[in-house]
């Protein structure tokens, strides 16, 4: 996976987690899938970010059998998390915004 | 809720470490087996893909340390780690151990206990809200405690204070029962007035009677939690109930909250009553001393005192006092009794016990200091031991704070269990002492007896946390100051004992100085105590009081037997003489005084004026070996009808009869008339306290006295030890009054010893606070001299194959230690002279700079030294030159 900005893998993962309880290996897909597999979250990344999720409150967890019968460490966002994923987004967009309006202003320098 | 989520996700990391990491493992194989399982699914091929989804995976042990060390708490994590590490290095050296834990144990438990004495006897306040506002009344003459107010008094008073002022009386009754049982001694505090109103105490269970019930006299109860709990389980069960006092039946209507145990001082309350509720003999007493009108005073205080003085002054300035005496001047005081009122007549326990309990306190933190200084020492030579584990940690890369934070978990872990250790022995010891006491210090025990509350806890783990930081930082320090190179090569040469070890162990030795001769003044009060009691031979003389009080024979019966007990005593083999007196000598309280009336001192107000002036028998100055200096002994013609004589001490007849004969004198006691006349002049004779100087007394002769009073007092002097006498003495009383009350049957140095009890239990405990420090000090100069020696070994080896005899390898050796010694005396000096300034109020006949004391301790610390590096000093002489030089 690509370098991403600080901060945007948290968001990644707590957008993933509004959509449903997920466990840690299902929303590694599921970033994949959406992103048609140009984010692949590494397992280093991917756990010490829920650790950190659930330390600042913004992600709990509980053990629940999965599907296939095996337990599995189930995440939910809490309610803190989505706030946080509202401020997150916000400031990303901002980011973002900033970001492609100098590529573009360099873009049109080019040509 | 987020911090919320997040402090429990962090206390279970905390709590749980070990299922945190099993859980994680369990969430990273479940990872692995879910992307083995795509990875096939995808490629179609199984035999790679465990390999594959590890691949994919990266470091799983980095990636467990990755999670785990993140967020604010982890500086947690690595703690409990320290501890685990810690306590493993501390098991591999079990004597280390051992010795360690016992030292700080002994350490903080004496602390512990001495603490909790002073927390529950001068820092404990009455469990009322707002403690500080109670005041007791008292008309005091000159500032005495004295809370007389007749009923009509009290009634003025109470209407001036409108409802707020109500009155008390503690007394321990005999008789009581409840659900049949009799109790031992309930304190039950008769109360009259809005008194829970007033001290504003609720209910845990049940009401509190009010000023109207308590004023009708209804036959209602209140009683503590802690009865309630021992007698019904819980507080509410005892409503309704009923106990019985002096036969009439009281009906529980509410209990206390835990936290009141009443009002009197070192006395949990059992129940209270209304006043007039009581049996008619009982209600009598309440008009009696101990009975105390309570109040608050608020931040209206000025205006309440006020009102209340006017309100006095107008009825009651100069009325009776209670008991018919006439009372001059009586002005109205206010006593703060936050910390509880004094019971009774007894001895002011806060008073005469803080002091000594505040030395002691100074004392066993001194002794901890020493304590700790050997564990810090010992800490030390262990970190040197240590240091090529220490060197490869730091080259590992471990940073250097981690380490010095590694060695300071040691040293807590060691203080922690010092300290658990120390409750240990404080529970222990405290019951022990307090079931232990001397006699004469009974009054003391429940204050002695621990109680393992919140602030002795907290005092402990503060205690212990301080030692840790004692002992602890400065050898964590050092120890890791070295630096790699230094230390891996481990040169020998660079070895010497530093600065600070034996810095240390000089202020061991100072401080066990100021122990010592802190101890030394204690045992020289001790003695110039017991000496300067007036008369002699106190081993030879037994002192014997009888009591009618409360007994069938009445108080004409006890005086009429009196000539017939003296022959009887007189009668008992090995007894030498026997006379007859009114006063025991030295026994707190009773001491009859009265207001000296001569001719040329009238203007002398009454304080200044009043003796003590008791009768006694012929032959009483003999018997109790006071000289006779001027004059003469009472004899068998001063009886009534004769001349009214009386005998004076010499320190009387100093300041009345300044430069003259006083004999043949006439002097009186004011509004009596004068008309006794001096025959002779004692020496002076202490009566009731030993510190305080020989009071002016003046004797009367007993034939010649009207008033008997209840009690008679003798005094037996003994040719050989008296305890022999006491079977045949019993007898002789029970033969002549079978029933009577025998209040003192005790050799004279029995009642010195109890009087003497508080000097000499500081005495001993001071002592064995010494001892210990020197103990203390002689291993940790013992351990640096060890050290030194064996550290040295290469450069005696030298110095003795240069030619230096063994007897100047033990010079210098000894020498040094003796340096070391001799600073430690120079140091402890001043210390020692501050440590005996603030014993000077318990001192008596010795000044705070008396040499003695710590020449005597200097000199001790010197053998004791000495003996201390004679060991090392040996075993530096046989030093090999050849092996010691090849050594390296």
């Amino acid at each position: 996976m690509a370098d991403l900005l600080p901060g945007t893998l948290d968001m990644l993962i707590l957008r993933t987690l509004t959509l449903a309880e997920m466990h840690g290996y299902a929303i590694a897909q599921h970033i994949a899938r959406v992103s048609n597999d140009a984010l692949q979250i590494e397992k280093g990344s991917l756990y010490p970010a829920l650790e950190r999720l659930q330390r600042s409150g913004w992600v709990v967890s509980k053990w629940a059998q999965s599907p296939t019968g095996r337990r599995a460490r189930y995440y939910r966002i809490t309610a803190s998390g989505r706030r946080a994923l509202g401020d997150e987004v916000s400031a990303f967009k901002a980011t973002y915004d900033a970001v492609a309006r100098v590529l573009s202003a360099r873009l049109k320098s080019e040509t | 809720m987020s911090f919320l989520d997040a402090a429990r996700y962090r206390l279970r990391a905390l709590f749980r470490p070990g299922a945190a990491d099993r859980e994680r493992e369990e969430e990273f194989a479940l990872h692995n087996s879910l992307a083995e399982a795509d990875h096939a699914h995808a490629t179609g091929d199984t035999s790679d893909a465990p390999h594959a989804a590890r691949r994919d995976f990266g470091n799983v042990t980095y990636m467990k340390e990755e999670t785990r060390w993140t967020g604010p708490m982890r500086w947690l994590d690595p703690i409990g780690q320290d501890v685990r590490y810690g306590w493993r290095a501390l098991r591999r050296s079990p004597v280390f151990l051992i010795v360690a834990v016992l030292s700080l144990g002994i350490g903080t438990g004496a602390n512990a206990v001495i603490f909790g004495a002073i927390h529950s006897l001068v820092l404990t306040k009455v469990g009322v809200p707002n403690a500080d506002e109670l005041r007791i009344l008292l008309n005091a003459p000159d500032g005495v405690l004295r809370a007389f107010f007749s009923p009509s008094e009290e009634v003025a008073l109470r209407a001036a204070r409108g409802g707020e002022l109500a009155s008390f009386r503690a007394q321990r009754v005999r008789g009581a029962e409840v659900n049949g049982v009799p109790l031992a001694d309930p304190v039950v505090d008769a109360v009259d007035g809005p008194f829970f109103k007033v001290l504003d105490v609720r209910a845990a269970a049940g009401r509190l009677f009010d000023e109207s019930e308590s004023r009708d006299g209804v036959p209602i109860a209140v009683v503590s939690h802690r009865f309630a709990t021992a007698h019904f389980v819980t507080p509410a069960a005892a409503i309704g109930k009923t106990v019985k006092i002096d036969g009439a039946p009281f009906t529980i209507i509410g209990v206390t909250r835990p936290e009141y145990e009443g009002l009197s001082f070192g006395a949990s309350y059992t129940m209270a009553v209304p006043a007039t509720a009581l049996a008619a003999g009982r209600a009598r007493d309440n008009r009696g001393p101990g009975t105390f009108l309570v109040t608050r005073m608020r931040r209206d205080s000025a205006q309440v005192r006020a009102s209340l003085e006017a309100v006095f002054n107008a009825c009651c300035a100069n009325g009776e006092l209670a008991g018919g005496a006439t009372s001059g001047n009586r002005r109205l005081g206010f006593l703060d009794i936050s910390h509880g009122v004094n019971e009774g007549k007894k001895v002011d326990v806060r008073a005469r016990y803080s002091n000594p309990l505040l030395a002691l306190m100074a004392g066993v933190a001194v002794l901890l200091l020493i304590a700790c200084t050997n564990v810090g020492n010992l800490l030390m030579a262990r970190a040197t031991a240590r240091s090529r584990e220490i060197a490869v940690r730091l080259s590992l890369g471990a940073s250097r704070g981690r380490l010095v934070r590694q060695l300071f978990v040691e040293a807590l872990l060691l203080a922690g269990c010092g300290g658990l250790a120390g409750l240990l022995l404080a529970l222990w010891g405290s019951a022990l002492l307090s079931r232990n006491l001397p006699v004469g210090m009974e009054n003391l025990g429940p204050f002695l007896t621990l109680r393992m509350g919140a602030p002795v806890l907290w005092f402990t783990a503060a205690v212990a946390f301080a030692c840790a930081l004692v002992f602890g930082v400065v050898p964590a320090l050092r120890a890791t100051r070295r630096g790699v190179a230094a230390g891996l090569r481990d040169d020998r040469g660079a070895r010497r004992t530093p600065r600070i070890e034996r810095g240390i162990v000089a202020l061991q030795v100072g401080l066990a100085l100021v122990l010592m001769s802190s101890a030394g003044l204690l045992v020289a009060t001790l003695k110039h105590l017991a000496e300067s009691v007036g008369g002699s031979n106190p081993e030879t003389l037994l002192v014997v009081q009888l009591d009618a009080r409360g007994t069938p024979h009445s108080d004409t019966a006890l005086h009429l037997a009196v000539p017939t007990l003296k022959a009887r005593f007189e009668a008992i083999p090995g007894v030498q003489s026997v006379a007859e007196s009114y006063v025991v000598p030295l026994i707190y309280g009773g001491l009859p005084t009265n207001v000296l009336d001569l001719a040329g001192f009238e203007q002398l107000d009454d304080a200044q004026a009043e003796v003590a002036a008791f009768p006694v028998s012929p032959g009483y100055f003999a018997t109790l070996g006071v000289n006779v200096i001027a004059g003469r002994d009472f004899n068998e013609r001063d009886v009534i009808g004769t001349q009214r004589v009386v005998v004076i001490s010499e320190n009387l007849a100093q300041q009345f009869f300044p430069g003259r004969n006083p004999v043949g004198e006439v002097i009186g006691f004011r509004g009596a008339g004068r008309g006794l006349q001096i025959v002779g002049v004692v020496g002076d004779a202490k009566q009731t306290d030993l510190r305080s100087p020989a009071p002016r007394t003046v004797y009367l002769a007993s034939a010649q006295a009207t008033d008997f009073g209840d009690r008679a007092v003798f005094a037996v002097r003994t040719t050989a030890d008296p305890t022999i006498v006491i079977p045949a003495a019993r007898a002789a009383i029970l033969a002549e009054l079978p029933r009577i009350g025998i209040r003192h049957l005790h050799p004279m140095s029995d009642l010195l010893s109890i009087t003497v009890a508080r000097e000499r239990t500081m005495a001993v405990l001071s002592i064995a606070f010494g001892l210990l420090a020197v103990l203390l000090a002689a291993i940790g100069l013992y351990g640096v001299m060890a050290f030194q020696v064996s550290a040295r070994t290469r450069e005696i080896g030298v110095r003795m194959a240069l030619g230096a005899s063994q007897t100047q390898v033990i010079r210098m050796v000894l020498g040094q230690a003796l340096a070391l010694v001799a600073i430690g005396v120079a140091v402890g000096v001043p210390l020692a002279f501050v440590g005996a300034r603030s014993l000077r109020a318990l001192l008596y006949g010795v000044t705070p700079f008396d040499p003695l004391p710590l020449a005597i301790g200097a000199a001790v610390l010197v053998a004791v030294g000495t003996i201390a590096s004679l060991v090392p000093s040996r075993s530096a002489a046989r030093v090999d030159p050849l092996i010691a030089i090849r050594a390296d």
